[in-house]
């Protein structure tokens, strides 16, 4: 199944959830001072951009960016960008791919220097520790990387680290049918 | 609890090469923190991991490994060898997944510890830490090579893990490619960006994290000094990065102050949240802080109309801070309040230009200086001078001269004048304002004010305001004054008279008080039955007759 927006284009395997999201951009309200709000505060409706979405409260300055989640288990519709929510229903055969999309400062810097989209993921590049929230079992591997003048990092996670030779491979080759296009 | 960086143990267990040119840039020599961390912290994951692969339910597996990582992380040895329950040590969650708070682990502080860096943030919608906004969680992550080791943050509620996730946002220091695991977290309701302004606006999500605390972590939304903060801009305000903690202000001024890299807020139940910086923070200082002189700001800090200066109302007084002078002047509200009645900066007094300080005379007192005028103060008793019957006073020696204290403040008189009562004159001055005020003393005074001064009695001739003051005549014996229409001339032991129209033009032509006919020593008397008026000297007279001829008799 072909899953495209914002520039971003992926085949997800038989079996494979995928979300292109992008969280509605805020607006700017006045301080209760009635002045210029330091942290201008927004209250928005759940919004859904592409194929999935969440409510967005925060500063109108801030870029919202696109962020993919491809899963071959069901995501969940309450997720963080980095997969919270999912990683919660993660079992040990589950793999998560996060590919979190970056301001265009952020490309080709000493973070995002190397060049275009990780297509090997092998299991001595994940740790138990290498996780935005250490869950036991699991591992996770983050690749910070510029593609088209886009930086981006992927995220993935293993349900359980010890199964990593079973799941990568088709996360691999999930990988591998993931495109990325200019801005 | 101390710092949380102890320095890591160097056997690391990893092993791992050199992921960076593929893009992994976890701290190449501490690959996997966990692994490497201390027993109890491995013990705690290893058991976590037991009960997790034991468990039906991920809900129930969540609980347990909340309470063991609970229990471990206060009392790992307890824990593990004595029999019972768990649930003494519900106040730790080192197994919950999370990084502890850097307040936790940095002596209070809320800011990355040393030998750590901002590396990426990640924010919270509708977090009542920060009033119904986003809540901004920064991570600080370990530079490399990482010099902490994964464990347990302590015994407080927040036993969370401290360098154990080797997970990074990214947004923040995006020029730093190598990091060690996430140190502590940072909690803000301020953008990341104004924070640290090397982290970019590109914004992540994970509400899950809204409600995290600590103990040392306020609830910004709940202080009056944090939500000024953040109405100032936060970090990117005036004021800087906090740097010590909102602490409570004890004593007879209960209050609160927080302190910034630049300045304080103050906060009182009875002035609101405040801040101070720059000169005005300096001289608040000075004056004894809250508990001194001023008491606590009113006020933010705020610029006079023609912006020649910032100032702040406090409880007892005001400071103004001169933008030409790069100098602050205090008063205190007494003196402010003299001021303000002759229109504060704006009015007859302008700016001050001095502090109140001590007068140096016998009866001794305070004064404080502005541009044009004075303020004095002896006991209770407090007196504002401006224009030119200030000009006058000074001329005449100030309170030391033969005018004294004031009594009185500038006051309205006739026509348009002004006048001021001191201890031993008074001075008046009329329009336009930048003719002399004039002032009498002594014998001419007496005279003058007999009459009526400048609103004469009925069947008085009117002399108007003095245009000259009263004046030594140069004999050693007497004085005199010129007024708009007539002179008066004594000396102490005639006492002092008027002398006008066509008598005084005959008086001058003839010497005045040094020629013929010396000192006058009656007014003009009433006329005559005869039409004839008369004045006295003391060496003759000069009649002024009924057909308006005046001749010395």
């Amino acid at each position: 199944m072909k899953l495209e927006s914002h520039g971003i284009q992926t085949n997800l395997p038989p079996g494979w959830e995928g979300r292109i999201t992008v969280r509605r951009k805020p607006e700017a309200v006045p301080g209760d001072d009635g002045g210029a709000a330091p942290s201008a505060r927004v209250f928005s409706p759940e919004h859904h951009v592409s194929a999935g979405g969440v409510t967005a409260i925060g500063d109108a300055t801030e870029q919202i960016l696109p962020v993919v989640h491809l899963g071959n288990f069901p995501l969940p519709g309450d997720r963080g960008d980095f997969g919270s929510g999912a990683v919660d229903v993660m079992t040990d055969l589950d793999v998560l791919l996060v590919l979190a999309e970056y301001g265009p400062e952020c490309a080709g810097t000493a973070l995002f220097s190397h060049q275009g989209i990780p297509t090997r993921l092998t299991p001595n590049m994940f740790s138990a520790s290498a996780l935005q929230r250490t869950l036991p079992g699991q591992a996770g591997c983050q690749v910070w990387f510029t593609a088209e003048d886009r930086a981006f990092c992927l995220y993935a996670v293993l349900g359980r680290q010890s199964n990593a030779r079973r799941v990568l491979p088709a996360a691999v080759e999930t990988l591998a049918d993931t495109r990325i296009q200019p801005r | 609890m101390t710092l949380a960086l102890r320095p890591r143990r160097t056997t690391a267990t990893d092993g791992a090469s050199d992921l960076s040119p593929v893009g992994v840039h976890r701290d190449p020599t501490n690959h996997d923190p966990i692994a490497a961390g201390g027993f109890a912290q491995r013990l705690v994951h290893r058991i976590s991991a037991a009960l997790n692969r034991s468990t039906p339910n991920r809900r129930s597996f969540l609980t347990r490994t909340a309470v063991v990582g609970s229990a471990l992380a206060v009392g790992p040895l307890d824990f593990i060898l004595k029999p019972g329950t768990a649930y003494g040590y519900l106040c730790g969650t080192c197994s919950d997944g999370w990084t502890a708070f850097c307040c936790t682990i940095n002596s209070g502080r809320n800011s990355c510890p040393a030998g750590s860096f901002v590396a990426g943030w990640w924010k919270a919608d509708n977090a009542a830490y920060c009033c119904g906004s986003a809540r901004y969680i920064i991570d600080c992550n370990a530079t490399c090579p990482t010099q902490c080791s994964c464990r347990c943050a302590g015994d407080s509620c927040d036993g969370r893990r401290t360098c154990c996730n080797q997970f990074r946002y990214g947004q923040c220091h995006t020029e730093i490619a190598c990091y060690g695991p996430v140190v502590c977290r940072v909690a803000t309701c301020v953008v990341p960006w104004q924070y640290d302004p090397t982290c970019t606006t590109t914004s992540r999500t994970d509400n899950r994290t809204v409600d995290h605390g600590a103990p040392c972590l306020g609830q910004d939304c709940d202080t009056p000094i944090q939500r000024k903060y953040l109405s100032l801009g936060g970090p990117s305000s005036y004021l800087g990065s906090q740097t010590s903690a909102e602490r409570a202000v004890r004593g007879s001024r209960p209050g609160r102050v927080a302190r910034y890299e630049r300045g304080s807020i103050y906060w009182s139940s009875a002035t609101g949240a405040h801040p101070l910086w720059g000169r005005l923070l300096t001289k608040f200082d000075a004056a004894g802080g809250i508990g001194g002189t001023l008491g606590y700001p009113k006020t933010d800090i705020l610029t006079t109309p023609d912006e020649r200066a910032k100032y702040t109302i406090f409880q007892y007084g005001r400071v103004y801070s001169m933008q030409e002078e790069a100098t602050a002047y205090l008063l205190t509200n007494a003196f402010a309040s003299k001021h303000q009645q002759a229109g504060g900066v704006r009015g007859a007094m302008g700016y001050p230009i001095s502090d109140a300080r001590p007068i140096n005379t016998a009866r001794g007192g305070t004064v404080q200086t502005f541009e044009r005028g004075r303020i004095y103060q002896v006991g209770s008793s407090i007196r504002q001078t401006h224009g030119s019957l200030y000009d006058c006073h000074q001329a005449n020696g100030g309170v030391g001269g033969v005018f004294g204290y004031p009594s009185s403040d500038v006051k309205s008189s006739y026509a348009g004048g002004r006048v001021q009562y001191f201890e031993r004159g008074i001075i008046w001055s009329f329009p336009p304002e930048d003719i002399p005020g004039q002032g009498l003393h002594g014998v001419t005074l007496f005279r003058f004010v007999y009459n009526g001064g400048v609103d004469p009695r009925p069947g008085y001739y009117g002399l108007g305001y003095p245009t000259q003051g009263t004046t030594p005549v140069g004999d050693g014996r007497g004085t005199y004054a010129v007024f708009q229409r007539g002179h008066i001339y004594g000396t102490d032991a005639l006492g002092a008279f008027q002398v006008h129209g066509g008598v005084l033009d005959l008086y001058l032509s003839l010497g005045g008080p040094t020629g013929d006919l010396g000192y006058p020593t009656s007014e003009l008397d009433p006329p005559s039955a005869s039409g004839i008026r008369s004045q006295q000297f003391e060496h003759g007279r000069i009649d002024r007759l009924a057909d308006g001829t005046i001749v010395r008799a």
